[in-house]
């Protein structure tokens, strides 16, 4: 059965920052650099709570950071 | 490699580790005979509380190793201890699958004992049960971590 995906541009955004690292932004937001891997890489949807978050730090809306690809 | 990561690692080394010592020692003394007789159940129980004892000083002991050895090797003197939600998530992943194991671990153990298994090794299935489960649960985590999952 196809799964859902939850695509991201955390790493334009990340590049667009300062060449923000995968480090500083898990510090930022209180995950592992692990987690930011994985967020990145759409093998992890991030709960809503994290996904804030993350918008925070860009001080993006949250749409546009992530985009919900049904399967 | 998160922290929960390498905790999972070392537990599933030092499981084995525990529980292969266990099972051998355990093994030698049933054919030795040293489980019959009327106090047959009493020794089980001392010997799998002695595995308790140990298996705790184990996990503590190989912990508090890896994480030095660890920091030695990666020359990091203040690893990370964070927990997050992903290393949670797969956590209970872990927990499911091991559960799963477990309890067909204990149902067959209970199927040996109705068809009249000698109880000193139905109860050792059943501890046994209980390590493989924990083994399957740890393996799971690992195999997700290295997945990326």
């Amino acid at each position: 059965m196809a799964k859902h995906r939850v695509d991201n541009d955390i790493r334009r955004l990340r590049f667009e920052h300062g060449e923000m690292t995968q480090k500083q932004l898990a510090e930022l937001v209180g995950v592992t650099r692990q987690t930011i891997v994985a967020i990145e890489k759409a093998n992890y949807a991030p709960s809503l709570e994290l996904a804030f978050l993350i918008a925070r730090v860009f001080d993006r809306p949250l749409e546009d950071i992530f985009t919900f690809v049904p399967a | 490699m998160t922290h929960e990561e390498k905790n999972a690692i070392v537990s599933l080394f030092v499981t084995v580790l525990v529980f292969g010592y266990y099972g051998f020692r355990f093994s030698g003394l049933y054919a030795e005979g040293y489980f019959t007789g009327d106090d047959a159940m009493t020794r089980t129980g001392w010997e799998i509380l002695y595995l308790i004892g140990y298996g705790i000083i184990a996990q503590i002991i190989g912990q508090i190793s890896f994480a030095i050895i660890y920091a030695i090797a990666t020359n990091d003197p203040k690893p990370s201890f964070l927990v997050d939600e992903r290393d949670k998530l797969i956590t209970l992943k872990g927990v499911r699958y091991g559960y799963a194991v477990m309890g067909g671990g204990l149902t067959l153990s209970f199927i040996a004992l109705a068809i009249g298994w000698d109880p000193v090794i139905v109860f050792n299935m059943v501890v046994f049960s209980l390590a493989f489960g924990a083994a399957v649960e740890t393996l799971v985590k690992v195999a997700l971590y290295r997945v990326g999952a």
